[in-house]
């Protein structure tokens, strides 16, 4: 079989319409008539060794399980796809995936701490190989801290975590990003599309095609591409005033043992943090944690030497320090200890498209970002570019971020939590938690001095309606923050309680950008807390938090990035939960593509997240109703239609398979609608995908003798029998106690396959 | 005896001496029936026709007794007559319709009786092959029942529809005549 | 409004099709769905698809009228649903006329859909206009049971099978009309 490299570029999809003439397919490609000779000789070559050109069913079978995106570490993605065949009780394996996505989400609101290193430091690191300096150095370890991290929650019980994470950003970057960012917020969603395509193409390339993987039940998991989706449309916003996540809830500021004065230089980058052109935009609580790094040259400088200034370190700043300890020089792949740099999780689409995640070239995006970099060409890496580091350093640098965070950051948001949670929202609690927000003006007004209160009707005065934002200091801000800061230490039920009381405080001030992001945050943390929602009234409250934050982000603020982040968070959450609320994650979708938030690529991509919401929705105690089969094999029909029209045959292939299987449950007979016109699209577009699919690995499928043709030679009615094992198979999971309807006459109950008026399109 | 006494002698038993059964249940049987008849004779409509006509001759000679012992009607002095009292007093009780009599013949021995309803045909529509619309009548079962019941009392009739709603015409028109009256004859053997 | 009836068998097989547009408010009774004519399997698939619903509100809803039981929000299509006791689904697709001024950039997607859920609450009086309306409601269940009527009689030829098409034009003249009269 030719190699999926060697693929020819896809010619554009056939006509669906149902009335498609007979013959037209023969004249479908005329251009590609010369060009196929050589093929044909290869193809026949081919025949007279084993049975050529296998039905579809058998190559995509073949086909490599698409490999997961380059920066997902999942395990799972690996796992072989495994035959239906084979598996075990049906109702052990309700896993799909949706831990890994639920992970995915929480961790993509991870703390951000800020980096802010000396030049000495960023040297010593750029001469090791990392053009972004320290920065770099540390961000893709940040993905997760290793071990496992335990937090105590507002009402004192702990528990740990194995996929906490930290987000590390440039400081000197930080001020600039959300500037540019204004103007680039609709090219942001361009950009996930421009990035949907590489992958796809690169997909076509050395992923020799990519068939979502499944599980032991053959659920497909959520497809690497939607993962990829997801993880774009999670790091497409950054730092905004209407929330804190972006915000630096630490800054590391690093020096390394070269300088020469390093008190003062730490005082002074200090200095530049909180006072100097470095420091952040207004609308940041400039109280953040300080935590000051040491980092020691372990080939060229003397470990006493540190150990002494890191003493004093310890003396004039406190504990929040540490000593890095690395290597100067650059490590290369020969090298013994050498262990390949993690790429980084969370790109945000610029980033991705200018080639960060494949590290090594980040000297391009930072060129980009710092006009004073240096122009140095890109220093030999490795073969592939990619960085590599001593296992010492490695280790030196995990533990760094562990400690930091175990021991300095995460004690402090805590501590944080717990005293904005006494001092101002218990206060808020006891007054309005009965009297609403009419409590709420007494109380603002009976600690009004903070504030210059112009004093706005019915606004608290706080809200800065030109800037559109709050002052760090006001209760409204420090609320929203706390809330953030409970969310990312994932006590989602304080965070929720917190949303909640602030929710109308931010619609008095008509500070409609936090508006909808606590309606978001808040239905975000109710689906998140495993405890919440037994009740159905609750799914309906939810529903109206993200119909308003949607409307709020959207019409009133036109901010799409975060209009998407909102619905696609629901999608995914309400669709973890299950039950009917799979219902409303399938309604979210549908919105996110009516109001046309993603790409084409993206329209797929959502349309195939229809099918996999309304797919798990899964009938009850056996009975033979509940489950939306129906409504999931549509969708997952529809999504092979598209990707046939974007001209992608192989992941047309796996949704019309998968539009099958979740057909095959609800069909009397595997393959056969009872509904002509159903049956006449679905058989055009397996055919079409057929000839498409096989028509981009180089196969003639013109000459071809129709595969469901009566009068068939030896090897194609040996592929007959394929097609037909597969179009007819019976469902291994069907249902037990299926209402025995075999008593109606029906009219097109069977259908032969060899004279079913359906096939003519085939036989063209 | 005039038409409008035979139409009352007819309400009359109607109201008080018959057994009433559910209508459907009747169409129902009926049209089973033809519809099965339908199936074993592979659609070919003469036949079916014909084996209706034959059934309805064999109920036509036993019904005439359960006819003359409910009416108490004594010998009809004329063709005439017979065809009123086949319109008013037969059809009234048995089917509960009241055909009209007319298209009288010169001779007075053909007359069409034109049925406003037909209980045997209630919902019935023909089946759409092309031919039962053409071929098939229907309630031809009716025609037999004259033609057997007029025998046992020595009239020899010719009965046959000439259209019917269920193809699409305008009325349901059964044309009966009068082929002689049996002298003193023994009945025929049954057919 | 555009309607799409269909009648399905126990076994989800077609038995009878139609579609119509309203003959309300000046409507001149002909279909104009919003999907393009090569695409009309379209309407099928949405109504096989509400199955799902159909399959589980039989069992917590007695009647026969189902009311409005399912949207397919891409193509603005609604769907109300009719059981008969043995087992037939009434199903009617009604999707209500596409807006002029859809431009194909994104944030025309964004207010069509806006707009259509105003103009919907604007004029909710008219049946036409509004698919989830207590009139509509109502009328489309005057709808259901008139067909109801005429689908028991045809069921009733003996010439008719269960779960076979309906061919006879005498049903489809009355759904025409009952289409006319109610929708």
């Amino acid at each position: 079989m030719t190699s999926p490299g060697d693929a020819a570029p896809v010619k554009p999809p056939p006509s669906f319409s149902p009335g498609v003439a007979r013959g037209t397919s023969k004249s479908r490609y005329p251009d590609e008539a010369e060009s196929t000779h050589s093929i044909d000789a290869e193809l026949a070559e081919a025949r007279s060794v084993s049975s050529p050109t296998p039905p579809l069913s058998a190559t995509t079978a073949e086909l490599p399980i698409r490999s997961s995106s380059p920066h997902a570490r999942s395990v799972r993605s690996s796992t072989p796809q495994l035959a239906r065949s084979s598996l075990g009780s049906p109702f052990d394996g309700r896993f799909d995936g949706s831990e890994d996505i639920r992970s995915l989400i929480i961790r993509a609101f991870s703390p951000t701490v800020a980096i802010y290193a000396s030049d000495d430091t960023d040297e010593l690191v750029r001469n090791k190989g990392f053009k972004g300096g320290f920065w770099e150095l540390v961000r893709p370890f940040g993905d997760t801290v290793s071990g496992k991290v335990v937090i105590r929650d507002s009402v004192g019980s702990s528990r740990a975590w194995e996929d906490y994470g930290v987000r590390f950003v440039d400081l000197n970057g930080f001020g600039r990003t959300p500037a540019g960012r204004e103007s680039g917020q609709e090219s942001s969603l361009t950009q996930m599309e421009e990035i949907l395509e590489q992958q796809l193409e690169s997909a076509e390339g050395p992923f020799g095609g990519s068939i979502p993987p499944k599980d032991a039940l053959g659920v497909p998991v959520a497809s690497p591409l939607w993962k990829l989706l997801l993880r774009q449309i999670l790091s497409a916003t950054s730092a905004a005033p209407h929330e804190t996540f972006g915000h630096p809830v630490a800054s590391v500021i690093a020096i390394s043992s070269r300088n020469m004065a390093p008190l003062e230089t730490l005082r002074q980058l200090y200095g530049e943090s909180s006072s100097g052109d470095k420091r952040l935009p207004d609308w940041v609580n400039s109280e953040y944690l300080r935590y000051y790094v040491l980092v020691h040259d372990e080939e060229r400088d003397d470990i006493t030497e540190s150990t002494k200034l890191y003493d004093q370190m310890k003396r004039h700043f406190g504990l929040h320090c540490h000593l890095l300890r690395l290597r100067s020089s650059q490590c290369i792949v020969t090298d013994d200890d050498s262990v390949q740099v993690p790429s980084c999780e969370w790109l945000s689409p610029q980033e991705r498209l200018s080639g960060v995640g494949e590290a090594g070239k980040y000297s391009a995006f930072i060129r980009q970002l710092e006009t004073n970099n240096i122009a140095e060409t890109l220093v030999d890496l490795g073969t592939d570019g990619t960085p590599y580091l001593f296992d010492s350093d490695v280790t030196a640098i995990r533990t760094f971020i562990r400690e930091l965070m175990v021991q300095s950051v995460i004690p402090f948001m805590e501590n944080r939590v717990a005293v904005w949670n006494d001092q101002i929202a218990s206060r808020r609690r006891g007054i309005s938690g009965r009297f609403m927000s009419v409590g709420r003006r007494f109380m603002t007004f009976g600690s009004g001095s903070r504030s210059g209160a112009t004093g706005s009707s019915g606004g608290s005065g706080n809200y800065d309606p030109t800037n559109n934002f709050y002052g760090p200091d006001s209760p409204e801000a420090i609320l929203r923050k706390m809330a953030d800061f409970a969310f990312m230490l994932r006590d989602w039920k304080l965070a929720a309680s917190t949303y909640e009381m602030i929710q109308s405080d931010f619609k008095n001030d008509k500070a409609w950008k936090y508006h909808a992001g606590a309606h978001e945050m808040c239905a975000v943390s109710m689906l998140l807390n495993p405890l919440a929602m037994s009740a159905k009234i609750k799914l309906e409250s939810v529903d109206q938090m993200f119909e308003n934050a949607c409307y709020s982000y959207l019409t009133r603020c036109s901010d799409v990035p975060h209009a998407l982040r909102a619905l696609s968070l629901g999608v995914e959450l309400l669709k973890s939960r299950g039950g009917s609320a799979t219902e409303s994650a399938a309604r979210w979708a549908m919105r996110v593509m009516d109001f046309g938030l993603v790409g084409p690529i993206g329209q797929i991509l959502f349309t195939e997240r229809v099918s996999a919401c309304y797919a798990s929705k899964i009938s009850m105690g056996g009975a033979k109703w509940g489950g939306r089969r129906r409504k999931a094999g549509m969708w997952s029909i529809f999504a092979a239609n598209q990707w046939l029209k974007a001209g992608n045959p192989t992941l047309a292939a796996a949704c019309l398979e998968e539009g099958e299987r979740l057909y095959g449950d609800v069909l009397e007979t595997d393959g056969v609608f009872p509904i002509p016109e159903m049956q006449t699209f679905v058989d055009n577009l397996r055919h079409s995908v057929k000839v498409e699919y096989l028509g981009a690995r180089g196969f003639d499928t013109r000459d071809e003798p129709a595969s469901e043709d009566p009068v068939l030679t030896d090897e194609t009615s040996e592929k007959l029998e394929k097609i037909d094992k597969r179009n007819h198979r019976r469902s291994l999971i069907g249902l037990p106690g299926q209402l025995d309807v075999g008593n109606f006459n029906m009219t097109s109950g069977t259908r032969d396959p060899e004279n079913s008026p359906n096939d003519d399109f085939e036989r063209a | 005896m005039s038409a409008t006494k035979a139409s009352r002698i007819g309400e009359e038993i109607w109201k008080t001496r018959i057994d009433k059964v559910n209508a459907e249940l009747v169409t129902l049987t009926y049209g089973t029936i033809v519809a099965q008849l339908c199936q074993d004779y592979d659609s070919n409509y003469q036949d079916v026709n014909k084996q209706l006509d034959k059934m309805g001759y064999n109920i036509g000679m036993r019904l005439i007794e359960d006819f003359l012992a409910k009416s108490g009607v004594g010998r009809c002095a004329n063709f005439r007559e017979t065809a009123d009292m086949i319109a008013k007093v037969g059809f009234k009780i048995f089917l509960n319709v009241a055909p009209t009599v007319t298209n009288w013949s010169s001779d007075n021995n053909q007359f069409s009786l034109i049925f406003d309803e037909n209980p045997l045909a209630d919902f019935v529509e023909l089946p759409d092959d092309g031919r039962a619309q053409d071929e098939l009548w229907f309630s031809n079962i009716l025609c037999g029942v004259l033609r057997g019941s007029l025998e046992m009392v020595q009239m020899q009739i010719e009965a046959h529809f000439v259209s019917d709603v269920l193809r699409g015409d305008d009325t349901t028109e059964m044309r009966v005549s009068l082929v002689r009256y049996i002298e003193d004859e023994m009945p025929p053997e049954e057919e | 409004m555009s309607y799409y009836f269909t009648i399905l068998s126990p076994t989800d097989t077609p038995i009878f099709n139609i579609a119509f547009g309203t003959s309300k408010s000046g409507g001149d009774g002909i279909a104009r769905f919003r999907f393009p004519d090569t695409a009309q399997y379209m309407n099928q698939f949405i109504i096989h698809s509400s199955l799902d619903i159909v399959e589980e509100t039989q069992w917590t809803n007695g009647g026969m009228y189902l009311k409005h039981i399912d949207t397919y929000p891409p193509a603005a299509a609604y769907i109300s649903a009719f059981l008969t006791p043995s087992g037939a689904r009434f199903l009617l697709l009604h999707q209500p006329p596409q807006l002029p001024a859809s431009n194909s950039s994104s944030l025309g997607a964004s207010s069509l859909l806006g707009a259509s859920g105003s103009t919907t609450r604007a004029s909710s009086s008219s049946i036409a206009a509004n698919p989830t309306s207590p009139q509509t409601e109502e009328a489309v269940r005057q709808f259901m049971n008139e067909i109801y009527e005429s689908y028991v009689k045809t069921a009733m030829s003996p010439f008719y099978k269960q779960g076979m098409e309906i061919r006879s034009p005498v049903f489809r003249t009355k759904v025409t009309a009952a289409g006319k009269k109610w929708l």
